[in-house]
């Protein structure tokens, strides 16, 4: 950790915001306030910007609205759940240590414990529980795909540097990159400020996902019963059927809305297995925004479960419906919610119906005042950490960048379960 | 300060050459030592007790993506009625089960042998999680694009051994593991099947070049533990000859090669599968650096994982229940989990199983076989005394042979191979052979200044498999953790690590490959030893290289 | 030998997991009543749940159940089990034999991966009825299943065997991949019924679903008034009273061998 005082320039910094978890940023820290020194997009620098402001330093806690010592806070949210019937440990953001830290907390409040995502990466994860699937990681793609097909709508607002440094890439090892084609099919993409979407390489297709069934379909039986042009349509198939490397990419999250959403899914990754009986080709389900491959792999390895757990006395139990947080809090089954949202806020979602204890980053929104906040530190920021990207294998590790007042989420949990 | 000591019980060292006699043994801070001046703080009466070094398993999937991957693909398997331990299922435990069940059966040092480099961070976590046990892992070459494209280009040996060092300096790894050489990248190319002396299309090297670099790579660099090979053509009829050549290719350095029942197949016979275990034992006891473990099947469901997306994904076809996945990682290497259930009805199971003790009983040196079924592919590790039981018990093994639903009496020769184990050959194959191959000069011994990972058996026990399952204490680094089956104490081991001096050039080289074509960074590629300690949760032991160099 | 009964006294509303119900083996009275039970975060002993009689543990009573109770019949074996009132999800979840007989509506995710026995639900029953259990292929293996109101959505996905009979409606996306056995529906049926199905046999007052399907040699009815016999004794009274019903086999896209009779 650096002095207050210091002046540093840190380089290769992984950024913990978003599941593409780029490392390239470099970072200027003065006075303990840090720079985004390279060329990215202003959205991606403006969320460490962001937390310069004194306010994100300082340790904040809580009690029904009312600024306190920690102690009392603490002491509080001890009171809440040794009172507890039936206690919900609700993940909607963290690195592996922090769930880690999670499942023995849970363990010893014989608590459920969720993910707020749960219902996207459950479908994501069915797709190999219930028949076969290939699947890629980026660097693959960067460097030996010839023809990348993104269904996605909405794709430069969620990952706005997964063109530029992975799909429409200038360098490629195995593959003519000059010569790569890619098709985006979504909705019409609008021209943003922050990315570059122009490229002599790019397709764009206007086409409403929830008929992708349909476009498969005509793939396969390669007669257009799909909405695309026939010139289009007939583009997309030769590129398909003389690719020595296709790659399919979709964001499951934007799908997840859709009735068809598993049949999308299945379907896509249908197609791509049929086409590895001569050619090669594999897919990519881009997810983990909230920190959810984290989760569910750091799940997975201590339990045998990706998510939806609950504790009780020396085991646990798995039930995709009973232990379905939303839905728990949402039907008022539980009466304690501990809500933990150490890198981002934006899936904190509180109810009345029950006691709320919220471990957040500092300056977290709500919607309706927590019994108790207690502000911890950003792994990535203010913490050391370790990641997962969003093709479930590459782990990064997070550095501490600066001085902070706040205590990390373990700390506090072990704190307030005492 | 804790002491202890072990009174009159029946030792078996092999490393000393002690087998079956009676000795006190003495233990401090973690240690064994010869004599104790001070107070004993515990005495255990070793009456009737047999007295060994702690087991070590040296290939065992225990922890890395493909391992989460079955673990939530079969979700089905992990059943509610156990619950001893936790809910998950035998061939594909949660790292606390692992540490669990390992620890209970006297296992004190497991080593999971595919640890892909960009994996190494989940591997290391995963492993950090497993209680009780010493763990390390051997990084995963010999398919990715920057090393087959250095071969390619003719570099020098020195320039591959850098490499090399380098892996494992970043991954934190004991040794270097080679699946499928130059396959897996092949299978990325749209290449189906590539045989020891056939060049890949996209690198035009065959697979014994890379063996052959890599294997002189690790000698070189005194790297303990051998050039750990996944031959080519994994499963299929008639690999013997593949196995064989790879064996060849090694040209006289010591190489290690794993999982061989999978790699003994003939393809004699009106079935076209036969056994080559003779053929293949044949090598094993003439040359003498050559190392192998088994890879033994038993019958029962299990998973197949295997860093050999090429064959896994041939074989997916054949998955029980009917889903896989494979996956090509990161320009690296590749994996595949295919479900699977082993039958006694398949002929070709049932001679798998009769092909793995065939090669079991036919080397005749305990110290170049190692007992493991390549946990989980062949069976899980949970099966290892019912496989001691099949090695030291001529008539148990022939009565399993003569009920088995398919008849494979005269594809094998399993009836007619008299020998029976020892428990001295089982003390050393699962003891001192491990531990000597890799390096681990304070394991799989009871020698002083040993580390103190000691099991006792019960010898009045007279079912081997039953004594092997429930040893009456485990202790591990002078902790008493086990006794009579009950965790007493919880422990958490260290992971094993070498770091080989290199030429730092070989950096430069890497940031530039990684700044153009990676998708990290170098830095983020590699784990420090601050980071295995803070981050990841486990410390680390570093086992010492000697270099060497071939004139 | 009376039957054992469990009356619930529960008010509050945490969700309790009722999977011990089918572990229960012989033994005394007492000893359920002292059974340690996780409910919420606290271990429980029965006795303080629910009112424990009787002495039939072959054949079990559960009296004032509510929509809160879950897996009830969680793997059943060869166990009778009455419910009076709701119940929550996962009712009969893997049962392999026995029977249960509910009096009031099921909730989600009720007969996945049941493998044998018979269900009988008075009511309705919610959203993926006969739906595929947590990593497994097939939604119904095998067992006679009879609602005598309607089914939710997306239910009886990947149907292998056995018999479903709803008195009621069908949800939309029911009946997804049906590779076979048959269902008989008295009601509507939903949208995009019997999506990629392969085999299997319909039974249905729906005409509205019959374009897409081709008109098929209507003499051929030995399936027919088989199963209208066989169904019409097991349930003691007449589900299916047509005589002559319009036969359909195949779509007309060709894909699928779906046997649909419109009674």
């Amino acid at each position: 950790m650096s002095k207050i005082s210091d002046s540093l320039n840190l380089k290769n910094i992984v950024c913990p915001f978003c599941s593409l978890h780029c490392d390239d940023l470099e970072i200027d820290v003065h006075d303990n306030k840090l720079y985004v020194k390279s060329n990215v997009p202003k959205s991606c620098a403006f969320k460490y910007e962001k937390l310069n402001l004194p306010k994100f330093k300082d340790m904040v806690t809580t009690v029904k609205g009312k600024p306190c010592e920690p102690k009392k806070a603490y002491q509080y949210s001890r009171q809440l759940i040794k009172k507890s019937k039936e206690t919900v440990l609700l993940n909607s953001s963290s690195d592996v240590n922090v769930t880690r830290e999670v499942l023995s907390a849970a363990s010893k409040v014989n608590a459920i414990v969720d993910h707020v995502n749960s219902s996207i990466f459950l479908k994501n994860i069915s797709i190999y529980q219930r028949r076969g699937y290939m699947a890629t990681s980026l660097t693959e793609i960067k460097n030996k795909s010839d023809v990348i097909i993104v269904f996605s709508n909405n794709l430069f607002e969620t990952y706005p540097r997964l063109m530029e440094k992975f799909l429409a890439t200038k360098n490629s090892f195995s593959v003519n990159s000059k010569k790569k084609e890619i098709y985006v099919i979504g909705k019409k993409v609008k021209n943003t400020k922050d990315c570059n979407i122009r490229d002599k390489r790019i397709t764009y297709i206007d086409f409403n996902n929830r008929n992708i069934t349909k476009l498969i379909n005509s793939f396969i039986s390669k007669k257009n019963e799909s909405s695309i042009s026939n010139k289009i349509f007939n583009k997309l198939l030769a590129s398909i059927e003389t690719s020595k490397y296709l790659s399919v990419l979709w964001a499951t999250s934007e799908f997840d809305s859709y009735k068809e959403c598993d049949e999308i899914i299945y379907n896509i990754s249908a197609y791509v297995v049929s086409l590895n009986k001569t050619s090669r080709a594999a897919c990519l389900s881009l997810s983990g925004n909230d920190g959810d491959v984290s989760f569910s792999q750091t799940l997975g390895w201590m339990t045998g479960f990706p998510s939806r757990i609950k504790f009780t006395g020396n085991f646990f139990e798995y039930d995709r419906d009973a232990n379905n947080a939303i839905q728990l809090i949402n039907s008022g089954n539980s009466d304690l919610v501990i809500h933990l949202n150490p890198i981002s806020e934006k899936k904190l979602v509180l109810n009345k119906k029950n006691k709320n204890i919220v471990i957040g980053r500092p300056c977290t929104k709500f919607n309706i005042e927590p019994d108790v906040f207690i502000s911890c530190g950003i792994p990535g920021i203010d913490f050391k950490g370790h990641i997962f990207r969003t093709d479930n294998v590459v782990s990064l590790p997070l550095t501490s960048l600066r001085m902070s007042h706040n205590r990390s989420t373990q700390e506090i949990l072990r704190e307030i379960l005492k | 300060m804790t002491t202890l000591c072990l009174k009159n019980g029946q030792i078996f060292d092999p490393i000393n050459k002690i087998f079956n006699k009676k000795k006190d043994i003495y233990i401090k801070d973690g240690k064994i030592v010869e004599k104790l001046n001070e107070k004993i703080s515990e005495t255990i009466n070793c009456k009737n007790k047999i007295i060994m070094p702690g087991a070590i398993d040296l290939h065992t999937h225990i922890g890395g993506g493909k391992v989460n991957i079955a673990r939530l693909m079969l979700q089905e398997f992990h059943n509610n009625s156990d619950r001893d331990y936790d809910l998950t299922a035998d061939f594909i435990p949660s790292t606390l089960k692992t540490g669990l069940q390992y620890i209970k059966m006297g296992y004190t040092s497991c080593f999971e042998p595919a640890v892909l480099p960009i994996n190494a961070r989940q591997s290391h976590s995963e492993m950090a999680d497993t209680p009780f046990i010493d763990k390390g892992g051997y990084a995963l070459l010999g398919n990715d694009d920057f090393l087959l494209d250095l071969i390619s280009r003719g570099a020098h040996q020195s320039e591959i051994n850098d490499y090399v060092a380098f892996i494992l300096k970043a991954t934190q790894c004991i040794g270097i593991k080679v699946v499928n050489p130059g396959g897996i990248n092949a299978f990325k190319f749209n290449q189906r099947a590539l045989n020891v002396d056939e060049n890949s299309v996209r690198y035009k090297i065959t697979p014994r070049k890379i063996v052959r670099l890599l294997a002189r790579a690790v000698y070189e660099l005194g790297v303990p533990h051998p050039l750990h090979v996944h031959c080519s053509n994994l499963g299929v009829p008639g690999n013997f000859k593949s196995t064989i050549e790879t064996i060849k290719a090694a040209e006289g350095l010591p190489v290690h090669i794993t999982h061989i029942q999978f790699h003994s197949y003939g393809n004699n016979g009106d079935r076209n599968f036969s056994s080559a275990s003779a053929e293949i034992t044949d090598y094993i006891n003439k040359i003498p650096n050559l190392t192998c473990d088994v890879g033994q099947v038993l019958f029962g469901q299990t998973a197949t994982m295997s860093g050999d997306s090429m064959k896994q994904h041939a074989n997916h076809s054949h998955a029980h229940p009917d889903k896989w996945l494979c996956m090509d990682i990161e320009c690296e290497a590749g994996c595949g989990v295919v479900p699977f259930k082993y039958t006694d009805q398949s002929f070709v199971n049932a001679l798998q199983w009769a092909i793995g003790l065939e090669t079991f009983l036919l080397t005749e040196d305990p110290d170049k076989i190692f007992l493991t079924t390549d946990h989980p592919n062949g069976a899980p590790f949970t099966s290892y005394p019912h496989l001691i039981k099949l090695l030291m018990d001529k008539s148990f093994r022939d009565n399993l042979l003569d009920q088995l639903s398919v008849d494979i009496s005269k594809h094998t020769i399993l009836k007619d191979i008299k020998r029976e184990y020892t428990l001295s050959e089982i003390a050393t194959m699962t003891r001192s052979a491990p531990a000597r191959i890799l390096g681990l000069r304070n394991k799989g011994s009871l020698s002083k200044e040993a580390d103190a990972d000691i099991t006792i058996y019960d010898s009045n026990i007279k079912d081997v498999e039953e004594m092997f399952a429930s040893p009456t204490h485990v202790i591990k680094d002078g902790v008493v953790v086990v006794k009579d089956g009950e965790i007493k104490n919880y422990t958490w081991g260290k992971t094993q690590v070498v770091k080989p001096e290199y030429d730092a050039t070989i950096e430069k080289k890497l940031k530039k490959y990684f700044d153009k074509y990676h998708t990290i960074a170098l830095p983020n590629y590699s784990i420090s030893n601050d980071e295995m300690s803070e981050v990841i949760g486990s410390d680390i032991n570093e086992v010492k290289c000697n270099r060497k160099r071939i004139s | 030998m009376k039957p054992l009964v469990f009356k619930c006294k529960i008010k509050d509303k945490r969700r309790l997991d009722m999977s011990w119900l089918s572990k229960i083996k012989t033994s005394s009275l007492s000893n359920i009543k002292n059974l340690r039970v996780n409910y919420g975060s606290k271990e429980y002993k029965l006795s303080t749940l629910f009112d424990v009689s009787g002495n039939n543990f072959k054949d079990i009573i559960i009296s004032n159940s509510n929509k809160h109770l879950d897996n009830i019949g969680n793997n059943l074996e060869d166990k009778k089990i009455t419910i009076f009132g709701n119940v929550g999800f996962g009712l009969a979840k893997g049962m392999c034999s026995g029977e249960i007989i509910l009096n009031g509506n099921a909730g989600k995710n009720a007969c996945s991966g049941m493998k044998g026995g018979s269900v009988h639900i008075l009511g309705n029953a919610d959203d993926g009825f006969c739906s595929l259990p947590t990593s497994m292929n097939e939604g119904l293996v095998d067992g006679f299943i009879y609602v005598q109101k309607s089914v939710g959505d997306d239910s009886v996905v990947r149907m292998r065997r056995g018999n479903i009979i709803i008195g009621g409606n069908i949800g939309s996306g029911s009946c997804l991949e049906l590779i076979s056995g048959s269902v008989v529906v008295l009601g509507k049926i939903g949208n995009n019924f019997c999506h990629n199905a392969r085999r299997g046999t319909i039974f249905t007052r729906d005409k509205s679903i019959c374009r897409e399907y081709i008109k098929a040699n209507q003499t051929d009815l030995t399936f027919f008034n088989f199963y209208k016999i066989k169904i019409n004794k097991i349930l003691n009274k007449s589900i299916i009273n047509s005589s002559k019903p319009v036969r359909y086999f195949g779509t007309k896209s060709g894909k699928e061998l779906i046997e649909l009779f419109v009674i």
